[in-house]
């Protein structure tokens, strides 16, 4: 299933941030290719998450260089709104927006960003909400969906806006276990797809199957990377083969 | 015990002795009032007429306080929580300082600025287009020829029809997807509505005979050598003081009200909105305010009832509202407590009417993804 990675797509060079005293990143580096789908995995508070909010600049960087599709990410709103509309991110608590229906939270964007009528926003929300498999739910407002359903739409939502790459910041670990499930298949089909993903997730079986490489963080730092087997079989560094000893 | 029902005896009958009766309001009222607004009236109408004058005043300054402090303290919220240091702190300065200050005193500081404008023969007219003095400031305005109550009236049923057109429109392109166009030109329901609204609008404007006409205000001197002052708009030195006061003291009130219903929202709402590429702007006034709205309208009702109520110390700088108004009968008739009673139920009917109304937009927020 193999499939052909193609050119950089984000590079991070020596990416520092910080919250007050506190380092959270201590100097990242690290290039991602189209195609990829990349699994970040750490203990908690290693910065994982940090990481991969400074892509879209959520968390905006102290120093070094973050390049997203060759436009460089800073102060300037409109290089930001470029590489926010190319960039889609789903969070751990879902975030959709309460006072919207399914439809209008995935129409949003598509009409008040790229300036989609109102007839081809709702087109691309119906066949994306096809695609995640909840067409029926598009007029229920999300606290009638389960959490499953709504991490669903949450995905579909970041679609929407037909992004180049895809951030998931831990998207199950607010689920119940039976609900993970559908939301891994969902990220399953995208990764195959030959979506550009980076994934923080907890869930081995996943990562195992859909990651073309692995970074592991800890405080601050990427101590290891490489491929699954290499990961799984043999970790050279010690913290990694803690960590995965605790996990597995 | 003896002696409490004794009291009880004497304070029963003395409460029906009371002259409760407002026959009085028939007769002449037989003083002037300076603002006079939506209605005609002179010292030989009735006391009545002069209480509907009053009740007309109160209602015009709270209307428009109410809309004014509602747009300042929704931009001052949202001011104090901007990451600009210099906005932040001046919107944090405002309320600080205007907040724990008395509002009987800012009434007055404001009636002074006004009546410290400059004397009338000196006023500040921009190119002869508005006078501002101490007498007050007076802006372009309209003036009516005869017919511009029907035409108003007229244009308010048509505004209602081509937003229900708008809808009707938006709803069916919604459902189908189709809409008009011109010449491949994509007519959306809302523009559709405007056109609509805008066509009836100049049409008729001839139709009714040029019901209107821009009136300019102009300063004159009599043969007396007495400056005259006429037409525009005009905005008294008391009106423009007691709308300040209660705008700018409610607004401190409803810059914290929306600042914390803000707050309370949580932080993934505006991540979610920057993160799908809405911009600060968008993601505040279609993510952030509409969720934040349903813990605003409840203490916001408050801060309306509270400037309603509060409008009564209008009379500290002559402003004839209701309350100044039911004060001078009351002097003159001498039945001082049934125009109390007045005076008290008059405010409770219109707060009451400001309740029922911020409770049916209270339901429509609150019923919304719930």
């Amino acid at each position: 299933m193999k499939k052909k990675i193609g050119k950089e797509i984000i590079s991070a060079e020596n990416v520092v941030k910080k919250f007050g005293e506190f380092e959270a990143l201590k100097g990242i580096t690290a290039k991602i290719f189209e195609k990829e789908v990349v699994v970040v995995l750490g203990p908690s508070g290693s910065g994982k998450s940090t990481f991969i909010r400074t892509i879209n600049r959520l968390e905006p960087h102290n120093s070094g260089k973050i390049v997203v599709d060759g436009v460089e990410i800073n102060d300037d709103v409109k290089n930001l709104q470029k590489v926010r509309s190319n960039v889609g991110m789903v969070f751990q608590q879902f975030n959709l927006f309460p006072h919207l229906s399914v439809l209008r939270n995935i129409t949003l964007a598509p009409q008040k960003v790229k300036g989609l009528s109102r007839v081809e926003a709702n087109d691309v929300a119906m066949s994306l909400l096809e695609r995640v498999g909840i067409p029926e739910q598009a007029e229920k407002f999300p606290s009638q969906l389960s959490g499953g359903q709504q991490q669903r739409v949450a995905i579909a939502r970041a679609l929407a806006m037909q992004p180049k790459i895809m951030l998931f910041d831990e998207p199950t670990s607010a689920l119940d276990t039976e609900m993970i499930k559908e939301v891994l298949e969902v990220m399953t089909e995208l990764a195959e797809s030959g979506m550009t993903m980076i994934c923080v997730t907890h869930e081995m079986g996943f990562a195992r199957s859909v990651a073309d490489r692995f970074l592991f963080f800890d405080e601050g730092l990427i101590v290891e990377e490489g491929t699954p087997e290499h990961f799984f079989k043999n970790p050279k560094e010690e913290r990694t083969k803690l960590f995965l000893s605790q996990i597995l | 015990m003896i002696f409490t029902v004794l009291f009880a005896i004497y304070f029963l009958s003395v409460a029906f002795q009371l002259e409760l009766s407002l026959s009085h309001f028939k007769s002449r009222a037989g003083f002037g009032l300076s603002h006079l607004f939506l209605i005609d009236y002179t010292s030989n109408d009735s006391r009545w007429v002069a209480y509907y004058a009053g009740v007309i005043n109160t209602i015009r300054v709270c209307l428009v306080a109410i809309l004014l402090t509602t747009v300042l303290g929704t931009v001052m919220g949202v001011a104090r929580l901007s990451k600009n240091f210099l906005t932040s702190r001046i919107a944090w300065a405002y309320v600080e300082v205007l907040r724990n200050t008395p509002l009987l005193i800012q009434i007055i500081f404001w009636q002074i600025v006004f009546l410290q404008l400059p004397h009338i023969s000196e006023a500040i007219t921009f190119g002869n287009t508005s006078a501002i003095s101490n007498r007050g400031i007076s802006l372009p305005g309209v003036s009516d020829n005869g017919s511009a109550q029907m035409w108003f009236i007229f244009l308010g049923i048509m505004a209602a029809g081509s937003l229900f057109l708008s809808y009707f429109l938006n709803k069916r392109e919604d459902k189908s997807g189709e809409y008009l166009s011109i010449a491949g030109y994509k007519l959306s329901g809302n523009i559709v509505g405007i056109i609509f609204f805008a066509l009836i609008a100049v049409v008729t404007y001839f139709a009714f005979g040029k019901p209107v006409s821009l009136d300019i205000p102009s300063i004159s001197q009599n043969t007396k050598g007495t400056w005259m002052q006429s037409g525009g708009f005009e905005l008294s030195p008391e009106f423009a003081a007691i709308l300040f006061a209660l705008v700018i003291y409610t607004g401190t009130f409803i810059t914290e009200i929306v600042r914390g219903s803000i707050q309370s929202l949580s932080k993934g709402q505006t991540e979610a909105a920057q993160a799908i590429g809405l911009s600060r702007y968008q993601s505040m006034t279609l993510v952030v305010l509409p969720q934040a709205l349903r813990s605003i309208i409840p203490p916001l009702t408050n801060q309306f009832l509270n400037l309603t109520k509060n409008s009564s110390l209008a009379v500290v700088i002559a402003y004839p509202d209701l309350f100044m108004v039911s004060r001078t009968i009351m002097n003159n008739s001498g039945h001082a407590l049934p125009v109390f009673f007045l005076i008290l139920f008059t405010y409770l009917f219109l707060s009451l009417c400001i309740s029922l109304v911020m409770n049916l937009i209270n339901r429509r927020v609150t019923r919304i993804g719930t």
